[in-house]
């Protein structure tokens, strides 16, 4: 099922992991360009493995990652990160022993090494502007701050190089109930700017709020797609949550109603 | 006692110049590196051979023989440490101490073991204060705290110096935002031995230029970085300036062959205190 139009990334039949056993097995997708895409899986299903392979920092067995039209499998974090790929891990997503400015500016001056001081400027205001919480203190250590704040650091400079697609890996993880909606509406916001986000996310209520679309991962091997309105709803997608075993309630988080704009 | 304290500051100064080169290393490769000793010696040497060989001004020698022994480093850091590898810190570690040997014993090869002297006009010491200083003491004072204030300047202010301090915070992040860490370790690598080669020159000016002018140091050097919270340059100045100190002080109560045994006592004391050294609760682990 090809949902988008136009795809961002395109993840083609990778097979990945870590020593002689795949992780990921031959996996494909495709993050729509313009609209946010969520990998949604059990623990243990390979979520963080094939975002990693999609980031450069490891190498897939088998498979192409396409970001537009131009393969990228054998390009470097770096290179692929001037590319025009963000990416936020899930943890040790800031430097500590760096000053919150340090680690906006070293977000920039690598990846767009030939931008002048205006532009980093600029870059540095929309982030502030986004993330108001981080702007008094950016003399401040960023190991000293919260996780919330950590982690809209971390967004924050994944963002300053103005990437074209983002890739966050549980946004949400480890975050208050207050700041993971806070959280995934800056996503949201983000993505209406016209990134194309692609995200891990544990929280599914959350994630089929701001997503568009909804990829199931299982085992390591993709399992479908689906729009995000519809995804919670399919009774496949609770039983394969469950590895087969379909329970009454258990499943089915309380939900509120469909804001997705899922439609194509 | 004020003659002692002196004395201490500037072999301090001496040995916090390599001990910041050691903790430079440290923080972007996670090895300690066995061989800062031996290069130590090898820039002695070099500088030696451009100044008494070539017959070059000190200044001129001393130019020469930073670049050349940055250079060294980083064919070093090609040969024998990239092979290996980022993860592996304890062959890292090893291999340290075979560039050690190799180091050490191709000085021997070519110069052999006897005792020589840079071409310096010998100086009447000089007196301020009933306190006796002599011209290799001021020059010493002079160049490390220059040499310190640049690669402070260097780390804090440039992109470089921001690009060690990323990579010895958090290595796959710094790679995820752009920064290329071959290309840094290799910078660093190279103002490794610019300290080292500087800190060669300095201490054979002191002393003697042998065979075992740096290895004499090795345990002073790595008592300062310890002592300073290993991988915290900033530290390594500060563990340099206490292991010196305390050292010149033993002297008034204890030989002078005790020197070694009074640092590795300073190491116990602080690391029995603060394990993580003086300033190494600065860093935040987690």
């Amino acid at each position: 099922m090809n949902i988008a139009l136009q795809e961002a990334i395109s993840v083609e039949a990778i097979s990945a992991g870590y020593g002689s056993s795949d992780i990921v097995r031959s996996a494909s997708f495709n993050a729509g360009a313009g609209r946010i895409t969520t990998i949604a899986g059990p623990n243990g299903a390979g979520k963080s493995t094939l975002m990693k392979v999609v980031v450069g920092l490891l190498r897939p067995r088998l498979g192409r990652i396409m970001l537009g039209d131009r393969d990228i499998t054998r390009l470097d974090p770096p290179s692929r990160a001037a590319a025009g790929l963000g990416y936020v891990p899930q943890e040790h997503n800031v430097f500590k022993n760096m000053s919150i400015g340090e680690n906006l500016r070293i977000a920039h001056e690598f990846i767009r090494p030939r931008s002048s001081v205006a532009e980093f400027a600029a870059a540095r205001d929309r982030v502030l502007a986004l993330f108001p919480d981080l702007a008094g203190r950016l003399n401040g250590l960023a190991g000293t701050l919260s996780g919330g704040q950590r982690q809209m650091l971390a967004i924050g400079c994944a963002l300053m190089p103005s990437p074209t697609a983002l890739l966050l890996d549980e946004p949400s993880a480890g975050l208050s109930p207050r700041y993971v909606a806070e959280m995934l509406d800056a996503v949201r916001i983000v993505n209406e700017s016209g990134v194309t986000v692609l995200m891990i996310e544990q929280n599914l209520v959350e994630a089929v709020r701001v997503s568009h679309d909804m990829v199931l991962l299982v085992g390591g091997e993709v399992k479908g797609l689906w729009l995000a309105p519809e995804f919670l709803d399919d009774p496949k997608v609770t039983s394969l949550f469950l590895g087969g075993v379909q329970h009454d309630n258990a499943a089915h988080p309380t939900r509120e109603g469909p804001h997705g704009t899922g439609t194509s | 006692m004020a003659q002692a304290l002196l004395n201490g500051l500037v072999s301090g100064l001496l040995i916090a110049l390599p001990a910041i080169a050691l903790s430079l290393t440290y923080g972007v490769l996670n090895f300690p590196n066995f061989a800062i000793g031996a290069m130590i010696t090898a820039g002695a040497y070099i500088t030696y051979f451009f100044n008494v060989g070539l017959g070059l001004p000190l200044v001129a020698a001393a130019l020469f023989g930073c670049l050349a022994l940055a250079l060294v480093a980083v064919v070093v850091q090609h040969l024998v440490y990239r092979p290996i590898g980022t993860d592996d810190h304890i062959t890292l570690l090893v291999g340290s101490m075979g560039v050690a040997f190799v180091l050490e014993n191709l000085v021997r090869f070519v110069y052999g073991a006897e005792v020589r002297t840079f071409a310096l006009s010998v100086a009447r010491p000089m007196m301020w204060q009933g306190l006796r200083f002599n011209q290799e003491q001021l020059i010493i004072a002079v160049v490390t705290v220059t040499a310190m204030a640049v690669i402070a300047l260097v780390l804090k202010r440039t992109a470089l110096g921001r690009a060690m301090r990323a990579i010895s915070d958090n290595p796959a992040l710094a790679e995820v935002r752009g920064i290329r860490r071959h290309r840094i370790v290799d910078w660093t690598w190279g103002l490794s031995g610019v300290l080292t080669a500087l800190a060669g020159l300095l201490i054979a000016m002191d002393t003697t230029v042998e065979p075992l002018v740096g290895a004499n140091y090795l345990v002073s050097i790595f008592a300062a970085a310890v002592v300073g919270g290993i991988g915290n340059p900033f530290g390594s100045m500060a563990g340099g300036l206490i292991i010196g100190i305390v050292e010149e002080l033993s002297t008034l109560v204890l030989p002078t062959t005790y020197r070694q045994g009074v640092s590795f006592i300073v190491l116990a004391l602080v690391l029995f205190l603060r394990p993580s050294g003086l300033l190494g609760t600065a860093r935040i682990k987690r």
